[in-house]
């Protein structure tokens, strides 16, 4: 459908929260007991966070939980039993989602419906409204300055133009969002994609060149780049860059319980660990900054290669929560050829 | 329920119909399925095969198509491999699939078909070289060389002395050689690795087509020795990769080479494709 803009005023962000809980499943940023900010289900706006900083873990698990039973098994009597997941019960909005988190679930559909339709992931994404608040200022590790994919796929995008927040709408679960409190949302009637463009040039989240898809010719020469092993060795194989990644979406099966009774389980795993490619009588991936070479190729090359955009949002949380600094950018530019020489933060920070 | 169409993830229930040890850590399966008709494949495909409460692990459909049942191969490396070789007759498994691509087989018509098998390896090619041998008529010469580290790894047995006595089958059974040149007493083959063989019998380029699995070295060095020394184009070698898997699906982003899924464009490559991966391996 073709974008739809309205006009959201501040003093009715908290009605549309409270109201929207009536029919949605809504999830929000809120701060946990530890004063952390996380994707969770405040029941009252008091609690919500409704700012554009970013929290450590992403949205994606409400499209792909870090653990769900594919398959529920149970013995009776002589025979086995085996049904698949639920469908969830309600439809879930996620109420001022960062856009990095937002763009991802776009990303991550591409591989759950091609070929083979992933009926647990697409069940839930058929049942989720993105109401996204695009950032005011820029983060400091984000580089979706530098990534070309944009609001695609995102059903509403709220912007701050201080007086009120500027509405784009964009899919119909957007515009069934705003048909349903209507009475909240005034029509657009100024020139709204200048008024993002402005916005966004303020941000610091208009686009830059060079984008680093540009980089995906050069990478695809350097697989055997020897300096692989110097700038991605550090890297100790923790995971937690897939983990807090909105786009990285491998996954391992795994049985819980017994013979008789239990579940098959669809698990979050991570490509940067050693036994990911294990097999009985071999190790492909041998070496750690083998594993780390696939992330980063899996992102900027392979992905592209298959689906179109990159497998990447520029949230920057693998440069911010990783233990040994690799930074991703860094390394894409430099492997890309956007960079001539090799980034110094692999081994000492940014 | 119970659709794969649908619920991609919930198994068809197989009973184990049969158990046939094949050697001391392999061992195959018949499956047979009490809620409808055996899934129908083709030569070169593969399942997620699992045990309740144990898991899944990727097998290849080690049976003809044609057949009435079903068969996995299965040697004993692991947790879920563990657990299969502790099943009994009647035991139930799980089962999603067949997955993945097969054999051009109507483009092998016509042509002489060289097989080379190593170890468990010769568990894709069996289904492949049953269908072959039932429709002779297709292709011009078959030749079968199969390896195994001892003579007590050589899977399929029964049928190794069944094919050895055709005369519309040339087979060549090799044990990995302890010590190069000294034969093993009392074993009716040759004691050589296969390019050795290869190079020995050089059988000819033309209108052959090689279809090999085995250990990854074992591939690499047919492939070499048929590239280098005796003219193979790489567009006359075929094999079947074996990376781990998870979902079958293309989804859960284990076996990738490059940006080829060898669980959806394989696991059946030929060598021209394989040699424009990363040199991941």
């Amino acid at each position: 459908m073709a974008a739809e803009y309205y006009r959201l005023s501040k003093d009715k962000v908290a009605e549309l929260f409270e109201r929207a809980r009536a029919d949605y499943d809504v999830v929000a940023k809120t701060r946990d007991a530890n004063g952390n900010l996380v994707y969770g289900r405040p029941v009252s706006f008091d609690d919500v966070a409704f700012v554009d900083e970013q929290p450590p873990m992403s949205a994606k698990a409400f499209a792909l939980p870090q653990t769900e039973a594919l398959v529920r098994y149970e013995r009776e009597n002589d025979k086995i039993r085996a049904e698949g997941p639920e469908a969830p019960t309600r439809d879930i909005l996620i109420f001022g989602v960062n856009m990095c988190d937002a763009t991802a679930f776009d990303i991550i559909d591409r591989v759950f419906r091609w070929d083979y339709l992933d009926d647990p992931y697409l069940g839930r994404r058929a049942q989720t409204t993105q109401f996204a608040l695009a950032c005011a200022s820029i983060q400091q590790d984000c580089f979706c300055d530098r990534i070309s994919y944009d609001e695609d796929g995102v059903d509403a995008v709220a912007y701050d133009l201080e007086g009120s927040y500027l509405i784009k709408v964009q899919t119909e679960k957007g515009r069934t969002l705003v048909e349903r409190y209507k009475d909240l949302f005034a029509t657009e009637d100024g020139d709204a994609e200048s008024s993002i463009k402005a916005f966004k040039e303020k941000a610091g989240t208009a686009k830059k060149e060079p984008m680093l898809e540009s980089a995906k010719p050069a990478l695809e020469k350097a697989f055997e780049h020897a300096d692989w092993e110097i700038l991605a060795s550090t890297c100790i194989g923790c995971g937690v860059c897939t983990y807090v990644c909105p786009t990285c979406h491998c996954f391992d099966i795994q049985d819980e319980g017994g013979s008789s009774r239990g579940r098959r389980l669809r698990v979050w795993d991570h490509c940067t660990g050693r036994t990911f490619t294990a097999m009985a009588a071999e190790q492909p991936r041998d070496r750690q900054y083998k594993r780390y070479r696939q992330r980063l190729l899996h992102k900027f090359w392979y992905y592209p290669e298959r689906f179109g955009p990159l497998l990447c949002t520029g949230c920057g949380r693998c440069i911010t929560h990783c233990p040994v600094k690799i930074n991703i950018r860094e390394l894409v530019e430099y492997f890309g050829g956007l960079k001539d020489t090799p980034p110094g933060g692999a081994r000492h920070g940014k | 329920m119970g659709n794969n169409s649908e619920r991609l993830y919930v198994p068809r229930l197989a009973r184990v119909a049969a158990v046939v040890d094949e050697t001391p850590t392999i061992k195959t399966f018949r499956l047979a399925f009490d809620d409808g008709p055996r899934p129908d494949f083709k030569c070169g495909q593969f399942g997620e095969f699992g045990i309740f409460g144990v898991g899944e692990a990727t097998f290849c459909f080690a049976s003809p198509p044609d057949r009435e049942y079903l068969e996995i191969t299965v040697k004993n490396v692991g947790k879920v491999t563990r657990a299969f070789h502790n099943l009994n007759e009647g035991d139930v498994i799980t089962l999603r699939g067949p997955y993945g691509n097969w054999f051009p087989y109507d483009d092998l018509k016509g042509k002489k078909l060289l097989f080379i098998g190593g170890g468990i390896g010769q568990a894709p090619l069996r289904g492949l070289l049953w269908t072959c041998l039932e429709n002779r008529g297709d292709f011009e010469q078959l030749d079968l060389i199969y390896a195994a580290r001892e003579e007590c790894e050589l899977v399929y047995e029964r049928e190794l002395v069944e094919f050895e006595g055709r005369d519309d089958l040339a087979v060549t059974l090799a044990l990995d050689p302890v010590c190069p040149g000294e034969p093993i007493p009392g074993w009716r083959g040759r004691t050589s690795f296969v390019p050795p063989i290869l190079e020995e019998e050089r059988p000819s380029p033309e209108d052959r087509v090689v279809i090999t699995c085995g250990p990854p070295i074992m591939i690499k060095l047919v492939a070499k020795s048929l590239l280098e020394k005796l003219d193979y184009a790489p567009g006359q070698i075929w094999t079947t990769l074996e990376m781990k898997m998870k979902c079958g699906l293309g989804k859960c982003g284990r076996c990738n080479i490059g940006s080829v899924y060898v669980c959806k464009d394989g696991p059946v490559f030929n060598y021209e494709q394989i040699l424009s991966f990363p040199k991941e391996f």
